[in-house]
């Protein structure tokens, strides 16, 4: 059998190293995540998540976006269980 | 005789819906399988997609474990792991006429892969109507219906109607056309399918004294002509549709028997 030529095996490290890279990246992000509702005196309070939380959150529409700020949808303080997503 | 293949699947679908308390929703589990169902493991890659492209974020983890589960198995998880491929391939063996999709109509899933999963969420919200996610079939068969019959069938909105009718063609279709859903929509399958160029895994010839008996074309779910590459001495999966199944080797009258997978 034909092995792999030689450009398609440096694509395929280079683009391991890239998929590691990204995980590494994502791994190591963090979001503001605004309550809603909770303003006091014209300060809005937030939650620092990392990456990993924000694709559970994206599951279930745990986060939206308006404007330039992320909103968080439930009370974060509070234990979440299961939730499905609303679509 | 069921097949290594198909106890994979049957596995698979127990599996990849068997999280009754835990739940890891942060990994991408680059299969067609819905997220919003409860009993769900992993996060749909798609879904995150939509979601993230709503946000204007990158998704680094959900980009980063397709890449490496597709640069490690290229779309073998297509052929041994997707629920909504196994559905196909048992709804495929329902004994009617059949027939193959025209070649072009294969290049479709690459446009819904950019515009509806990237491009219409980015630019009409991760809500908008015209997301993937509003009309997958997967999500249709594991989340909408059952909510129907949970509800009693109550008055569905428009949205649920589309997203059900679309499950309805699907799945009329893939009867009489071999996987089609995978050939023509599936955006895991577009993301995935340049990458089984580039995957370590790699379907072995299953003969070096290829005779022209054309079985595994006729074996093969995807109608990729493997007897093509096997012929001219390349791994049968370097092909964008190719679905991983194994199935070219396991029917070839000639395989070697010393060669075996390279897993």
């Amino acid at each position: 059998m034909k092995n792999k030529p030689v450009y398609l095996r440096i694509l395929t490290l280079a683009g391991l190293i890239v998929a590691l890279a990204l995980l590494l990246v994502g791994s190591l992000r963090f979001y503001k995540v605004y309550e809603t509702g909770t303003e006091e005196f014209g300060i809005l309070t937030f939650y620092k998540i990392g990456e990993p939380q924000m694709v559970v959150d994206s599951t279930f529409h745990g986060v939206i976006r308006k404007g330039e700020k992320f909103y968080s949808t439930y009370d974060r303080s509070k234990p979440r269980g299961k939730t499905a997503c609303p679509t | 005789m069921v097949s290594k293949r198909r106890i994979s699947q049957i596995f698979s679908l127990i599996l990849l819906h068997s999280s009754w308390g835990l739940e890891l929703k942060w990994l991408c589990n680059p299969v067609l399988s819905c997220h919003s169902c409860v009993l769900s493991w992993f996060a749909c890659p798609i879904g995150v997609f939509v979601q993230y492209s709503g946000y204007h974020l990158f998704p680094y983890i959900a980009i980063g474990t397709v890449l490496l589960v597709g640069l490690l198995l290229g779309k073998l998880l297509c052929g041994w792991v997707c629920p909504f491929g196994f559905l196909q391939d048992l709804l495929y063996k329902i004994p009617t006429r059949k027939f193959i999709l025209p070649r072009w109509t294969g290049n479709i899933k690459y446009l819904v892969l950019i515009i509806m999963v990237f491009l219409l969420p980015f630019f009409l919200g991760e809500e908008t109507m015209y997301s993937f996610c509003r009309i997958c079939p997967a999500s249709a068969l594991q989340v909408t219906l059952p909510n129907m019959i949970s509800s009693g069938f109550q008055a569905a909105p428009l949205a649920t109607v589309v997203k059900l009718s679309v499950l309805v063609v699907v799945l009329l279709i893939v009867i009489f056309s071999s996987r089609a859903f995978c050939k023509v929509l599936c955006p895991i399958g577009a993301l995935l399918a340049p990458l089984n160029f580039l995957s370590f895994w790699t379907v072995k010839l299953p003969t070096d004294n290829c005779v022209p008996c054309q079985k595994c074309d006729k074996a093969c779910p995807a109608d990729n002509s493997p007897s093509k590459r096997i012929s001219a001495g390349k791994a049968p999966n370097r092909s964008l549709d190719c679905v991983v199944c194994h199935e070219c080797r396991s029917v070839c009258p000639k395989k070697n028997r010393k060669n075996r997978y390279n897993q």
